[in-house]
């Protein structure tokens, strides 16, 4: 007796008109579909034949991922677990069934399900490349992660990630400080002509941005201060407000911004590529730290720049400023310079602000630096670093300034 | 997706191709075939155009005349645009194996399917597990390629390469990089592969020994032609004695190995 189980297409000439279309907007191709009309498409089936010593598991019919129509496992399942008292069961291929890996993920599926039901499947009736391909799909590898390894409790685990960042920080600042102590010393890795292009990189190159920031600054100050001093019929008094405020607040802190977006960034994309393309290794196993060869140059040329830029941007953004003295308030030049000067009693205005724009350079390059050379190891992780210099060097920048103006005002300094 | 060709037939032909950057001229009147279920190899000394043809035939290079037919539909159009369809059936496995680097190796061998198959999640699960499983990586599905060896890197490319069930696969240098165990391990892995999926592989190697292991044809670029110097069974062409481009090439093979 035989009982025969089936998965049925429920139109079988609708089916193939389907087909029929997909294979014409494939391949714009008609010859070839008149020969798979007549093998079935669509149409893949299992069926349990008893009628023998042991039992046979056939399949027959289109057995392929492209296929519309596909075999209920759970069902094929329960149908084999009838099978309780004979123990075994042959799978056979029926010689016209076509098949690609769907049926092979099948079977490893039946085979995998079927272990533990005493029901012993055989699979040796099967074409060769199919059974060749259930046997190299069953040589199991161990996993390569180490199963034995006790797993750190969620607390335990942010406690060692907090502590390993503190380490690699306190790591990397120990080294600039040891390198550049060797570099003052002589016999430093530095060279001096890579220092010299970081200084074009990060100063020469980046005068056309910060010149338009500033000069519209300056420009901006102007424009709010003047509206307000008008009230007091006081607006000789905007060149004082310019030059006060870009000297001690904006030139700084817009210079450090500009150049946290800029070459911030580019330092630690810089760096984290070498990283992911193995340079930094290749630097290490020479001998030659990456902290000195990369790390210094751009560091110092950065920290050399920052306070440069800043005198440029001050002087720029009170030619902003003059221009609205000049052009909407109609003062003369020699009127607005010489307010100007009167507004700055000593240097100190001007170089409380370039002490503070040179710690903001070393928090931009220490920052970038430090985020390129410690980048993960994956393209994601580089984007990661690069976003994050940005925000972190930011964030310090104005946590700085603000305690710079702080410390100013304890001692007296304004 | 599956292309319509029966056994023995040209799956892949490639007819008087073109191609040149600006003036530099790097394939000239370039045309062989390859049959369905066989295995060429594209060898060559550096220079002559291999890496460039093997870039065309995978799409990423548009040639300026000629045509390269998959299972006799052309990969670029009749306005000069790739046919994506043909491009899904055939897979690439990539000299550096390129598997993307946020994703776990399930995932890599996923997307694929998660694109452009209709298979319901479990099956393509089941499927790229099955996938892994073939190239020897089963237990290692969740890790990241960078948690990887060379080796196993470029099983995985295979693995990812092998997903959508493609007719043809294309590989570049699938030695380089490898030690020669590993080297020979992986060829090991293409002739199963070769021998149980009955798939057709294109393979761009100027690795000697690998190519006398896996390929049963072979064609040698020339690199002051640039075109196809020689052609026909791998073991006839790398036996040949007589005086050629490729005898030269084959010399300088055996002279490092003898050294060695």
């Amino acid at each position: 007796m035989a009982v025969n189980w089936s998965i049925k297409v429920p139109s079988r000439s609708k089916m193939i008109d389907r087909y029929d279309i997909v294979a014409k907007n494939f391949y714009g191709m008609t010859t070839e579909i008149a020969k798979d009309k007549q093998r079935n498409l669509g149409n893949c089936s299992v069926s349990l034949v008893k009628n023998r010593e042991t039992p046979c598991l056939l399949f027959a019919g289109f057995w392929k991922n492209s296929s519309p129509q596909k075999a209920n496992f759970e069902k094929c399942c329960s149908l084999l677990l009838t099978l309780q008292e004979c123990q075994s069961c042959e799978i056979q291929l029926s010689t016209d069934c076509d098949w690609d890996s769907s049926l092979v993920v099948f079977l490893l599926r039946l085979k995998n399900e079927m272990k533990d039901s005493g029901i012993k499947l055989d699979f040796s009736a099967l074409p060769p490349k199919l059974s060749n391909l259930l046997a190299l799909s069953s040589r199991n590898k161990p996993p390569v992660l180490d199963q034995n390894q006790i797993p750190l409790p969620g607390s335990a685990k942010i406690h060692a990630s907090v502590l390993l960042v503190f380490l690699q920080v306190a790591d990397f600042l120990g080294k600039c400080l040891i390198y550049f102590c060797r570099l003052l010393r002589g016999g430093s890795f530095v060279r001096i002509r890579d220092f010299l292009l970081c200084c074009r990189d990060c100063g020469a190159s980046a005068l056309p941005i910060v010149t338009l920031i500033s000069y519209l600054t300056g420009l901006t100050m102007a424009f709010v201060g003047s509206v307000q001093l008008e009230k007091f019929n006081a607006t000789i008094y905007t060149a004082d407000l310019v030059c006060l405020a870009m000297v001690r607040e904006m030139g700084p802190l817009m210079v450090a911004i500009v150049m946290a977006g800029r070459t911030g960034a580019s330092f630690a994309a810089e760096l984290g590529s070498m990283k992911l393309n193995e340079e930094l290794d290749s630097l290490r196993t020479l001998g030659i730290p990456a902290v000195d060869f990369l790390v210094l140059p751009r560091l110092i040329a950065l920290v050399l720049m920052t306070p440069i830029l800043t005198l440029y941007a001050d002087i720029v953004g009170i030619l902003g400023g003059l221009t609205v003295g000049t052009q909407i308030m109609g003062f003369s030049s020699l009127h607005y310079f010489e307010q100007t000067q009167s507004a700055l009693l000593s240097m100190w205005e001007i170089s409380s602000g370039l002490w503070k724009s040179l710690v903001f350079g070393l928090i931009v390059g220490l920052v970038g630096c430090y985020k390129g050379i410690y980048t993960g190891s994956s393209s994601s992780s580089l984007g990661r670093a690069v976003t994050s210099a940005v925000v972190v060097s930011i964030t310090l920048i104005v946590i700085t300034d603000a305690l710079f103006e702080i410390a100013y005002s304890y001692f007296g300094l304004r | 997706m599956n292309l319509i060709s029966s056994e023995g037939s040209e799956i892949l032909k490639v007819s008087e191709l073109e191609l040149s950057y600006g003036e530099h001229v790097v394939l000239r009147d370039l045309s062989f075939s390859v049959k369905k279920g066989e295995c060429m190899a594209i060898m060559g000394s550096s220079g002559c155009g291999k890496s460039t043809l093997l870039k065309s035939m995978i799409g990423l290079l548009r040639p300026q005349s000629g045509e390269i037919l998959i299972g006799g539909i052309p990969l670029w159009g009749r306005g000069q645009e790739l046919n994506t369809m043909v491009a899904r059936s055939f897979g690439v496995l990539f000299q550096g194996s390129a598997l993307w680097s946020s994703m776990t190796l399930l995932e890599n061998v996923l997307l694929p399917l998660e694109t452009f198959s209709k298979l319901s999640s479990r099956e393509r699960r089941d499927l790229a597990f099955y996938k892994l499983s073939l190239v020897g990586l089963s237990g290692s599905e969740s890790l990241y390629p960078s948690q990887l060896s060379g080796g196993m890197k470029k099983r995985a490319g295979i693995a990812r390469a092998l997903a959508l069930d493609p007719q043809i696969l294309f590989f570049d240098e699938p030695s380089a990089g490898l030690d020669p165990v590993n080297s020979q391990i992986l060829d090991e892995l293409i002739n199963d592969l070769k021998k149980n999926l009955g798939l057709t592989f294109v393979i761009v190697s100027h690795d000697i020994q690998s190519i006398f292991s896996i390929s049963d044809q072979a064609v040698f670029l020339s690199s002051t032609t640039k075109t196809v110097a020689e052609q026909g069974k791998t073991a006839d062409l790398l036996s040949q004695e007589k005086e050629s481009e490729l005898s030269d090439f084959l010399q300088s093979f055996r002279s490092l190995g003898l050294r060695a």
